[in-house]
């Protein structure tokens, strides 16, 4: 239960760049998402937080007390793998106990007992405390690392990519139990993805990394409705972020366009497919190709030479090479400057 | 004629049956795709298609012919695996020429094909590379062009997307699937990724541990899961069971929940058939089709667990007696955790499924079933 | 960050030590290498730097000038037939050895060849030290009429470092991933074309470290050739170790000035399939 503060966090491997002058507040108890591709920094960032990694200038502060020279041991972290880090030829219990028995002074059987079937209770291993942890499936022993890394209570929880390895089914299990125990137990968490999916379903608030530079720093919320720049608005959402030249799009820009050149962005979900010459239709275009997704329909169209998506029902669903028009909800449209790819209000 | 037949394959490593009677028949031109967890066989069954695995009983046939004993290089299909496996000490052009001058074609020819196939690929300025100088998305659309100049009978993808990051994935989904269509050749795809089973092929067929669940187009599979391992395999997230117990009053066939009822309407009579009295069964529905009424004053009663907003939508997990059940929510719904609420179930959109997984019907749209609470939210 | 001074000066003289130990051979060799002959021992005496530096030694050993010592009877009087030899033995014994020894690690490491068991049982052939062999391999050398000759020798050295080539190529080709040789055999090759340029190309680097590794063994392998050889087949490490006569003792400065042409095959070797040894080395161009 601790505020972590990053104040200027430079990370630099003699010449490439990991993380640039970050500047981060998670609250205390918040449950946080570091999200970003591959080479943001999100990874390094962790590795400082958790004293794996020594930055280069800039400090991390735990409540108030710089940590960036203390030891990993010493900071009171709890880690979470992608690869499960648990003892296979150790029961379960021994698992979860461990962390507890190397503690000095070592506490009383009858408390770490107490402990282990608590935590145990959370994670949802209850019953399977007995079996040797090298038996069993790989969703169990990743409750297992989770469980583990909580008894010995860390003051802040430490997650990359933990669900990486685990089948689809499982892995929306885990999203919602992580975040009613985070909610429970209330341990600050810092949880490391490049699965925007997972980011908002279970994070307070998101960090969206790119090249080692913040994004943008805000709720699930903010960060898909009020993207603060073009990136951002890319990288969240199920289906991708339509963008189109500003010029092309007939829509009464308010504010006029200030002789910046400028892109249009607008969701899938904001574009609602009508008849050819229907009142509404802001502009025309023809289907491409459907992709059907069971419960909604995904439908490609040309729009002068861009590739356009939009949501359809699968009862009305149109056929390919027929000429729609494109309704847009200009409450939902945001634009953004080409040359900066900031957002434009 | 089929392309591709399996006719009762089986192979076995040691003791496990890794394919256990499979048999499958992929159409001429078609996009077909296998879906399944990991270790479900999918790999197996490319392999053995293609000749790199010799099946213990069953036959494979490629355009009417038998090929079971044919030498992989002599039955005219290609592979891409899922590492890849380029060539590294070749370099691009040397990479997809291989193939043709094992083949002994003209080198003119090799060169004509070789430039075309990079132009569709839009590796052309990369040719003279060497795999270890590319990146993922360009060392992918080499191993995919190495399968494709040979302009085999069938293309064999395994996983070919898994290791691509979200939006390059997204681009190379749209890509492939234009690609099949203007070259019309067969193309068998095997993935563990359902939104790619969903999109992309024609039909695809489920495959669980070596046996086929089912083969079908995915809009049926989706609404009309042959069982309760398909119903989960495909929709993201996935489908609800509740468990119920069946029985009859007033001469009306239901399934009996502690918080609600469901009535078998007069179109499902033939039910009566496979589900009898005292019997218990289990009752599917997609989270798409559960809806939240807030305010928990009509519609069965149910606890908000967790709500996890997803910017488009928002996935909300209910407990529904002693039940989880997720369901999906509009983004400006907001509900706070533990706040009782009224859950509605599309009566159109159920499945019932016997206890141990067997599909008995899918609503799918017809109207078969009605709803009621059983016990008043308040 | 600065450690404790203690513990620094500790580092520094175990560097200095160790340095010692390993580099003080190589300077008292090149050094008596150069040393005229009253200055190899001199009683009462050391020179640990050559008073006058002459390269007589050197000339000696080669034959190239007349005697200058009294040589013992029999001994040859130069080196050069001897260094032949052992390039010979050592060079045709290392390919023979490879030869064999890398289709071996192959079936081994792609199809099992032989059962789980066979690279082990591969590996006991080794566990033995020749020494304990020695006598019966020289009875049954002589019956077949190859004591003393090259060709025994070679077959002999093959065998004795076969074991190695399996083991050492066997990890390299299993590190090559299986999809890469299948690739090519569903692009037309046959079994023996997948292997040929499809696999090897990859297990250069491997091939190159393995072939010095054997090399080295053979060149300087001294037992084999004391029992197996005597006046025909002769290789250099025993002509160097009958650098000795009556009047002088151990020939030092011979011995030293063969030792230092001896090094010499070995290095050449390496240094010209360095580049092979190095991306041998960085090996993992392969997808995760």
């Amino acid at each position: 239960m601790a505020e972590i503060r990053l104040e200027n966090l430079t990370k630099d491997f003699g010449g490439l760049v990991a993380v640039a002058d970050l500047n981060l507040v998670v609250d205390d108890g918040a449950f946080i998402a570091l999200l970003g591709p591959s080479g943001c920094g999100k990874t390094t960032t962790m590795n400082m937080i958790s004293g794996l990694e020594t930055p280069t200038s800039g400090e991390i502060y735990f409540d108030d007390q710089p940590v960036s020279r203390v030891e990993p041991g010493r900071r009171n972290v709890g880690f979470v793998f992608q690869n499960y880090a648990i003892f296979t030829h150790m029961r379960v219990y021994d698992n979860l106990a461990f962390g507890l028995r190397v503690r000095k002074p070592r506490p009383e059987k009858a408390e770490i007992d107490g402990e282990v079937k608590r935590v145990a209770e959370i994670v949802g291993v209850s019953r399977i405390l007995d079996r040797r942890a090298g038996r069993l499936s790989v969703n169990d022993m990743q409750k297992v690392a989770l469980g583990r890394s909580m008894i010995v209570n860390p003051a802040i929880f430490l997650l990359d990519e933990p669900f990486s390895n685990l089948d689809a089914a499982f892995r929306a299990y885990m999203r919602a139990e992580l975040k009613r125990i985070q909610s429970e137990v209330g341990q600050t968490m810092v949880y490391v993805t490049h699965d925007q999916v997972e980011a908002m379903s279970m994070a307070d608030r998101i960090a969206v990394m790119n090249l080692g530079v913040l994004q943008q720093y805000g709720t699930p919320g903010e960060i898909y409705d009020a993207p603060e720049n073009r990136f951002v608005a890319g990288f969240v959402g199920s289906t991708q972020m339509n963008f189109v030249p500003a010029a092309l799009v007939p829509l009464g820009l308010r504010g006029g366009v200030n002789g910046r050149s400028l892109t249009v962005g607008i969701r899938p979900e904001s574009i609602r497919i009508v008849d050819a010459g229907a009142p509404e239709a802001t502009i025309g275009a023809r289907v491409t190709l459907v992709e059907p997704l069971g419960a909604k329909d995904v439908v490609h169209l040309a729009f002068d030479e861009y590739d356009v998506r939009a949501i359809g029902t699968p009862g009305e669903r149109p056929r390919i090479g027929e000429n729609v028009g494109l309704a847009l909800d200009p409450g939902r449209v945001h634009m953004f400057d080409d040359e900066t790819g900031k957002v434009v209000r | 004629m089929a392309a591709i037949r399996l006719e009762n394959v089986t192979k076995r490593f040691g003791s496990i049956a890794a394919l256990d009677g499979v048999s499958l028949e992929v159409g001429d031109g078609e996009f077909f795709a296998v879906l399944g967890p990991p270790g479900a066989g999918k790999t197996t069954l490319l392999r053995t298609i293609v000749g790199l695995e010799r099946p213990e009983g069953g036959d494979v046939y490629v355009d009417g012919e038998r090929v079971t004993g044919v030498y992989p290089g002599d039955r005219d299909i290609a592979i891409m695996f899922q590492n890849l496996a380029l060539y590294p000490d070749k370099t691009v052009y040397n990479n997809l020429a291989f193939p043709l001058r094992q083949r002994k074609t003209p080198k003119d020819e090799i060169a004509r094909r070789v430039e075309q196939t990079a132009q569709t690929l839009h590796i052309g300025h990369l040719l003279k590379r060497k795999p270890a100088k590319l990146s993922g998305g360009e060392r992918q659309r080499v191993a995919l062009g190495r399968v494709l100049v040979r302009a085999p009978k069938a293309f064999l993808l395994d996983e070919p997307l898994s290791a691509l990051d979200a939006l390059l994935r997204l681009e190379m989904r749209a890509e492939l699937k234009r690609l099949q269509r203007d070259l019309g050749r067969t193309l068998v795809y095997v993935t563990h990724d359902q939104v790619e089973a969903m999109t992309m092929p024609e039909r695809v067929a489920v495959l669980r541990e070596g046996v086929v669940q089912q083969v079908d187009t995915p809009e049926n599979v989706y609404h009309r899961p042959s069982n309760q391992f398909v119903a989960t395999v495909v929709g993201s997230p996935p489908m609800n069971f509740i468990q119920c117990r069946v029985g009859v009053r007033n001469g009306v066939l239901r399934l009996h929940h502690d918080l609600f009822d469901v009535e078998v309407a007069a179109k499902g009579l033939s039910l009566r058939q496979t589900l009898s009295e005292g019997t218990r069964c289990l009752l599917g529905v997609r989270p798409e089709d559960v809806h939240v009424e807030p305010g928990g004053s009509a519609g069965v009663p149910a606890t908000v667990y967790v709500t996890e907003p997803l910017g488009g939508e928002t996935v909300v997990d209910l407990r529904l007696g002693d039940h989880l059940v997720k369901s999906l929510a509009p983004p400006t719904l907001q509900l706070r955790q533990d706040e009782r609420v009224g859950i509605r179930l599309d009566p159109r959109r159920l499945h019932v499924f016997t206890q141990d997984g067997e599909a008995v019907v899918s609503a799918a749209g017809e109207d078969l079933f009605a709803v009621a609470a059983t016990v008043p939210a308040s | 960050m600065l450690q404790a001074w203690p513990k620094r000066i500790g580092r520094w003289l175990a560097i200095l030590l160790l340095g010692g130990c390993f580099g003080f051979p190589l300077y008292w060799t090149l050094t008596m290498a150069f040393k005229p002959e009253d200055e190899w021992n001199p009683p009462g005496k050391v020179f640990w730097w050559p008073g006058h530096w002459t390269v007589s030694n050197f000339t000696n050993i080669l034959g190239i000038q007349g005697e200058t010592s009294i040589f013992a009877t029999g001994r040859s009087k130069s080196a050069l037939t001897p260094i032949e030899h052992s390039l010979i033995a050592a060079g045709l014994g290392t390919l023979l050895a490879l030869a064999v020894g890398v289709f071996a690690a192959y079936g081994i490491a792609r199809f099992r060849a032989g059962g789980r068991m066979l690279p082990f049982q591969i590996l006991q052939l080794r566990m033995f030290p020749p020494i304990a062999i020695i006598i019966p391999l020289l009875f049954m050398w002589v019956y077949l009429g190859l004591w003393d000759t090259l060709q025994g020798l070679i077959i002999l050295y093959a065998a004795v470092t076969f074991p190695f080539v399996v083991w050492l190529m066997r990890s390299f080709f299993q590190e090559v991933p299986r999809e890469v040789s299948e690739a090519a055999i569903v692009d037309g090759c046959t079994q023996w074309g997948a292997f040929f340029k499809a696999v090897l190309p990859q297990a250069k680097g491997g091939l190159a470290a393995t072939a010095l590794f054997v090399f080295i063994l053979n060149w300087s392998d001294f037992l084999i050739a004391l029992v197996m050889t005597q006046d025909h087949a002769k290789t250099a490490p025993v002509y160097l170790q009958s650098l000795q006569s009556g009047a002088s003792g151990q020939e030092y400065g011979n011995q030293a000035a063969l030792a230092m042409i001896l090094i010499m095959p070995p290095a050449i070797f390496g240094l010209a399939i360095q580049r092979y040894l190095v991306r041998g080395l960085t090996f993992g161009a392969i997808k995760r």
